[in-house]
């Protein structure tokens, strides 16, 4: 009897001590949502090439492979809470390369977002010489992670036209409650085309692809089919817009409502930034009882705007609302910092090679520091 | 493989109290268990010619820890942790350097007695490899390190080519004024990202004075999806009238001036090897083109027939440059896009593009085809069958909506 409560306590004493060792720190598969993902995969997701990126609701991420002219949708199960960056991060290329089984100099940074729900920032990455794509975070502390996708569901999508040889160039992304859009150009014929992919988003399906090619008048006389650089889905009064900017950067507004497969969708410009510059990227924050549109800009032509060819500005939303439009359309004073009222340079944006917005009172913003990109948080005025 | 580091903490003295304890062959077998240390083999996958993209798979070799192998993974623990792989200097060039040792980002797959690490993205070249596991088992932890040379996926190190489309030179017409495209046509696929630091134009009007054209491109880089095509534009903001950068700066090619496009040789391939040589393209610049192409006026030479066989080859010339990369999917003939086909006996049928985009060659059968134009098809200044590239909405001719319908020619070819 004793021998028994002795082997018992024995192999009790043992069972406690192995279980101090079970570190329970799997990270368990992410469910796929019916209202984000339809027919979604699970593992096994390669990226042809990482874009542009956005997200969607849900921490549900938007990958555009740009050279493939397919969206990718990645329910990363990223959901909060919000941690925000605590300090700089210096010598970001490094940090990725490291990991990547490559060196600094061999890194681009294609694009930067910020997910809403948790302050995590994502940025999608290649890799030279060999096009490799991947995306990788940064967390609140810092510390960079490459983004894994073998327990994560998603679901690609390619769009309409593309071939071995053509293809859209995918400019730009982003997500709306029921539906990803997506802007690109043909690597043939001149064509602005803007597509609406309704969520939830169907594995392989093109054939729910709607597309729109888009126009918008120049100086009132003039009609372009100029690409779509970058863009932001805006709602006015219950109605659906894009509002893009263009390589001959005026900004310009779509409506989306009723839109048709294969519709032409004609835009007016509201607001001219001034020639010789590239939009980057555009998104909207709320301040002080405004809404601001704001445009990251890289400036190609003399002179620039201050000590940095990429610089930023931000506009009152209340212009999208103008009937100034076209030939009439406000044109910013390049001239001066500010002006006319309700458009200004935005200074914390100067140098930024990619930005994001965090909320309303901040953005993140890559850019050089001292011979090295550096990410950190910057104050929207 | 070569193992640098193998080492094993455990407290040896409690698993012999304990088989003490426990006693007879249950307790042994209980030692086993828990106090053998585990063993893995080490292997990268490799392809038949000995090349690894970096997977490594590490199989637990004694039975004893498969027992608690198999317990780790009934109880879902993670052992992403437990596997690093270190890759020694810039596995990306081909001399390994050998700077630094950095933990390289992967996915691990828990097998029934095997751990399997990806890399998220292949290694490619040489490098040398360090893997290591470490395991936290009930009774210790281990530490288990290889390091071996690794051959990463086999690099083509062959030069590559390129050729500019279309295919001109100083003696054919000249270049519409405002010409939007060319295209870069190259034998591998190429790398993504800097291709615009390589691709200059220059004015040689003035024989004394080669001049560069700042800003002559729009500069973004548009791939096919193999990475063997790249459009090339000249800036549209420029070369369209009426938009701003146009009004500010000018437009890129000016009519009577002989130009030349170069790619140069430092353009790389997506294993990292130069072009054989710098690539260029002279052309001389003529009048804007500001009319639609129409295929009413184009002109159809007729294959000669023997018996009921196309014994020659028919041609259908444009008059103009249409866009060289559209003429393929945008123009069908019976139905069938431009492609050179053969029968079963190797007679041959189909059609093929001239590549300086003026003309197409056709063969067909005696009887009844016909031609179908997509109305999207551009000539080298973005004018579509629908549309020209400018369009003057102030115009009320402008303002009505634009018919896009495809045109189709009907002909016959007689024995």
């Amino acid at each position: 009897m004793k021998a028994t409560s002795f082997l018992l306590i024995g192999v009790g004493v043992i069972g406690l001590i192995a279980s101090a060792f079970v570190v329970h720190s799997h990270a368990s598969p992410v469910a796929a949502s019916p209202s984000l993902l339809k027919n979604p995969q699970t593992g096994g997701l390669r990226l042809a090439a990482a874009g542009a990126i956005s997200f969607g609701p849900e921490g549900l991420l938007i990958i555009a492979e740009q050279r493939m002219g397919s969206v990718v949708a990645v329910q990363t199960g990223d959901v909060g809470p919000v941690q925000k960056l605590k300090q700089r991060v210096d010598k970001v290329p490094e940090l990725i390369a490291k990991s990547l089984g490559a060196t600094a100099e061999n890194i681009l940074i294609n694009d930067l977002a910020v997910n809403p729900m948790s302050g995590l920032i994502y940025l999608s990455v290649s890799r030279k010489p060999d096009n490799a794509a991947s995306v990788v975070t940064i967390n609140a502390d810092g510390q960079v992670t490459t983004l894994t996708f073998d327990a994560l569901p998603w679901a690609r999508v390619t769009l309409p036209g593309v071939t071995s040889a053509k293809s859209t160039n995918i400019t730009d992304v982003a997500c709306t409650a029921d539906r990803i859009l997506a802007a690109g150009s043909c690597n043939e014929e001149f064509a602005s085309k803007i597509f609406s992919l309704p969520l939830p988003l169907e594995h392989g399906a093109t054939a729910s692809v709607y597309s729109a090619e888009t126009y918008h008048v120049a100086h009132g006389k003039w009609e372009t089919r100029a690409p779509i650089s970058s863009f932001i889905p805006h709602e006015e009064n219950g109605k659906s817009f894009v509002v893009g900017a263009f390589a001959c950067t005026p900004v310009a507004k779509f409506p989306l409502d009723d839109l048709k497969s294969g519709a032409q969708v004609k835009g007016v410009s509201m607001v001219e930034l001034g020639s010789g510059n590239r939009p980057l990227d555009l998104f909207e924050y709320e301040k002080g009882g405004k809404r601001w549109l704001v445009t990251h800009t890289q400036r190609f032509h003399k002179p620039l705007f201050g000590p940095s060819e990429f610089w930023g500005a931000r506009m009152d939303m209340a212009y999208l609302n103008s009937d100034k439009v076209n030939e009439k359309a406000t044109r910013r004073d390049t001239k001066k910092p500010s002006g006319p009222e309700g458009i200004e340079i935005v200074d914390a944006l100067f140098g930024a090679v990619q930005v994001a917005k965090l909320d309303n009172a901040n953005a993140v913003v890559l850019r050089d520091h001292e011979g090295a990109l550096a990410i950190e948080t910057v104050e929207l005025p | 493989m070569k193992v640098v580091t193998d080492s094993w903490q455990c407290v040896p003295w409690l698993g012999a109290i304990l088989t003490i304890l426990c006693g007879g062959a249950w307790g042994l077998l209980f030692y086993f268990q828990n106090f053998q240390r585990p063993e893995f083999i080490l292997e990268f996958v490799r392809s038949p010619d000995g090349h690894t993209n970096g997977t490594a798979r590490a199989t637990c070799a004694n039975p004893s820890a498969r027992f608690w192998l198999e317990r780790v993974v009934r109880e879902q623990i993670s052992l992403k942790s437990y596997l690093h792989v270190k890759a020694e200097g810039d596995v990306i060039s081909n001399g390994v350097s050998a700077i630094e040792s950095e933990t390289l980002s992967g996915m691990v797959v828990i097998g029934e007695y095997s751990l399997t690490f990806t890399p998220t993205l292949p290694l490619r070249n040489e490098a040398m490899l360090e893997v290591s596991i470490t395991g936290s088992f009930p009774r210790g932890v281990f530490i288990q390190t290889w390091r071996e040379p690794s051959l990463g996926a086999k690099a083509v190190v062959a030069e590559a080519v390129a050729k500019w489309y279309p295919q001109i030179d100083l003696s054919d017409a000249p270049v519409p004024a405002n010409a939007l495209r060319f295209y870069l046509v190259f034998s591998r696929p190429m790398t993504e990202g800097e291709i615009f630091r390589h691709i200059r134009l220059e004015d040689l009007t003035d024989p004394k004075l080669v001049k560069n054209v700042p800003g002559a491109f729009r500069e973004v880089e548009l791939w096919s999806p193999d990475n063997q095509r790249l459009t090339v534009w000249l800036h549209p903001g420029r070369q369209k009238a009426g938009v701003n950068l146009n009004e500010d700066e000018g437009a890129v090619l000016i009519c009577g001036h002989r130009y030349r496009l170069t790619l140069d040789r430092n353009a790389t391939t997506i294993t990292g090897v130069g072009l054989r040589r710098d690539t260029v393209l002279e052309f001389l610049v003529g009048q804007p083109d500001q009319t639609c192409p129409n295929p009413a006026k184009w002109k159809i030479q007729l294959p000669k027939i023997t018996g009921t066989r196309s014994a020659e080859g028919g041609y259908i010339s444009f008059g103009e440059r249409l866009d060289w990369a559209m003429i393929p999917s945008a123009i069908t003939i019976d139905g069938q896009p431009l492609q050179k086909r053969f029968t079963s006996d190797g007679h041959p049928i189909g059609s093929g593009i001239f590549n300086d985009g003026s003309s197409v060659w056709f063969v067909a059968d005696a009887g009844h085809h016909f031609i179908e134009v997509s109305p999207d098809l551009e000539d080298m200044a973005g004018n579509n069958l629908s549309r020209p590239f400018e369009v003057d909405v102030s115009l009320e001719s402008n303002a009505r909506p634009v018919e896009r319908k495809p045109v189709r020619i009907e002909f016959e070819v007689r024995p």
